[in-house]
């Protein structure tokens, strides 16, 4: 029975650890601006997370390394570095998004503006990463982000024509108002979204913080295998419930606050509490994770002991990280970024930087020497190449397209 | 044996060149394997630093000339924006008046369509239309956006004074001016 438990709470943590500000905004945005026409988008980066976060967990349980031990090690010591210098400043960014979103639910909140909010998530997230031990922030943060399966119960609630929104998904086109270059740039946001590079980092980190082992390879899958998928569709029917109440009024998104409205036509006042509960605890979770995926990271390279578990004495180099990154990260909200824009911008870099992280996953993955016959099947070969193809593709498009689309404006 | 330079500064007279030594030419003598850098252009880069610093600024005051094609893209896209804004406000304003949003949302949502609406509105004024035709669509353009703004305002007031009678009449307001632009970007 308390395995059972365990297994539903890992779950159910995973669902509501997979969706963050960048899931958010480009959802809102994406089904205001395109409908459903872009749900695939979603379907294709939730797959590649799937794939890749199975083989980085295996790769945690059984060699009992981290990504950034493999990168480092596999990849000699130049490659790692560049990696961790892209990876890093990527996730500085993101987790400047993290902070500033917060702040923006709780301006929606309070009506205070969220620069002056800013500061203080930036402190509680240190206090997070510092104090909270590892199992309490995931489970607690998880569950509560799971507070955002209120935009499911609202499409349910409110008359939504379900025909529309499954003939936009299944028949995609390009609205004749946006033009390709805009559909592929807000294609590849929400594919970004799905696979920052932070979360494979953290789920690597924190399978090694949980120690897991091969005999709890079952664990992970389960995570991976039914906690993502639902945190994706979770990301869908954000853009479902803005696709329904916010396209034909022709509404674009530019604020976090109108991403709520579909859920407070539906459900009311107790539903739109919910839907910011979820914004609150998703996006804090994530700030927390991406804040100690920068300290993994650069501790993993570096070789320095590193953990949430251990006391910040007995790692202060990692702790020392996680402070900086968050002083920085904070500092670059308080410049007054539109923190929605640098969100798109994020998630668009990592998206074209996401290869560095995920190509020695499955190098790594296909390593005897770590994993003995635990290695990648071939048909995980076939699927983990195509995706990693895709994700080049992507990598060589998206600048030219964040300068021919302005940043998706 | 200096002379005054077109640039207001001064130079060797070209007259004197064994009183100026190695300074006669236009080029000083390069020290170990760093390029040559004229002499006049030393000289000159403060000027020219000058000059595209002002050039930089002048931009920011005043948006590029744009093509015809690209004036009028520039309008329908600010349309289309103070458009969206007024939708985007007016949702949330409906929604507060049926009691099922709360009113730090509402505020945050008519305040936010607000600034995006005026900084459209902005945007459009900066820019100079090329041609007759192109002042004559702005200016069509220029009176509804102004209304939307003015309406947005009126209706964030009402919003913070809790009065609902004067949140339906913004909201009454902003009707015409959104569906002329709506017609506008439609056409």
């Amino acid at each position: 029975m308390k395995r059972v438990l365990s297994l539903t709470l890992g779950v159910m943590t995973a669902i509501g650890g997979f969706v963050d500000i960048g899931n958010l905004v480009t959802s809102g945005v994406t089904g205001a601006r395109f409908g459903t026409a872009l749900t695939w988008a979603i379907l294709v980066g939730t797959a590649g997370m799937i794939i890749y976060g199975e083989m980085a967990g295996r790769v945690a349980a059984v060699a009992k390394r981290p990504v950034f031990h493999v990168i480092r090690e596999r990849l000699g010591v130049r490659f790692g570095l560049a990696n961790l210098v892209a990876a890093s400043l990527l996730s500085l960014m993101t987790l400047a998004a993290e902070i500033g979103g917060v702040g923006l639910v709780l301006e929606l909140v309070t009506g205070v503006s969220y620069v002056i909010w800013v500061p203080l998530v930036g402190l509680a997230v240190w206090l997070t990463v510092w104090r909270m031990p590892f199992g309490l922030m995931e489970n607690v943060l998880g569950m509560l982000g799971l507070a955002l399966l209120v935009f499911i119960v609202a499409l349910f609630v409110a008359p939504t024509d379900w025909g529309a929104l499954w003939h936009g998904a299944t028949h995609p086109n390009v609205p004749a108002a946006e033009g390709h270059p805009m559909y592929f740039f807000y294609a590849i946001s929400l594919f970004g979204a799905c696979v920052v590079p932070y979360q494979v980092v953290f789920f690597s980190s924190g399978g090694r913080e949980d120690g897991w082992t091969p005999e709890r390879l079952v664990d992970m899958r389960l995570n991976v295998l039914i906690g993502f998928p639902l945190g994706g569709a979770l990301s869908i029917a954000i853009m479902w419930a803005a696709a329904a109440a916010l396209r034909p009024r022709q509404i674009q998104v530019n604020h976090l606050g109108q991403v709520a409205l579909p859920v407070a036509e539906a459900l009311g006042p107790v539903g739109l509490g919910l839907a910011l509960l979820g914004f609150a605890a998703a996006v804090f979770a994530a700030a927390a994770e991406c804040a100690l995926s920068i300290g993994y990271g650069v501790a993993q390279y570096f070789g320095w002991a590193w953990g949430k578990q251990r006391t910040p004495r007995e790692a202060p180099r990692f702790q020392a990280v996680c402070l900086l990154s968050l002083i920085a990260a904070t500092a670059l909200v308080l410049t007054s970024l539109d923190p929605i824009m640098l969100t798109i911008v994020a998630v668009v870099l990592g998206a074209a930087a996401i290869p560095l992280t995920y190509f020695p996953i499955l190098v790594a993955a296909n390593d005897r020497g770590y994993l003995g016959d635990r290695v990648n099947r071939g048909w995980l070969n076939v699927l983990g190449l195509l995706f990693l193809l895709t994700m080049i593709v992507i990598s060589v498009v998206t600048v030219p397209l964040l300068l021919i689309t302005k940043a998706g404006q | 044996m200096l002379e005054r330079s077109p640039w207001g500064g001064v130079k060797p007279r070209a007259a004197a060149p064994q009183a100026s030594g190695a300074r006669q030419g236009l080029s000083r003598p390069s020290k170990g394997t760093s390029p040559t850098v004229p002499y006049d252009l030393r000289r000159l880069a403060p000027h020219l630093l000058a000059a595209v610093l002002a050039g930089c600024a002048l931009a920011g005051c005043v948006g590029p000339t744009l093509t015809p094609d690209g004036y009028r893209h520039k309008v329908l896209d600010s349309a289309k924006t103070v458009a969206a804004a007024a939708a985007s406000a007016t949702y949330a304003a409906r929604l507060e008046l049926g009691g099922r949003l709360a009113f730090a949302v509402a505020d945050t949502v008519v305040s936010g369509a607000e600034q995006d609406a005026g900084d459209a509105q902005q945007a459009l004024d900066s820019r100079q239309p090329p041609d007759a035709a192109s002042m004559a669509l702005g200016e069509r353009a220029r009176a509804p956006i102004r209304e939307v703004v003015d309406g947005l305002r009126q209706l964030r007031i009402a919003l913070r004074r809790g009065e609902d009678a004067g949140m339906r009449r913004a909201l009454g307001a902003l009707a015409r001016p959104v569906d002329d632009l709506q017609a506008m970007v439609g056409s």
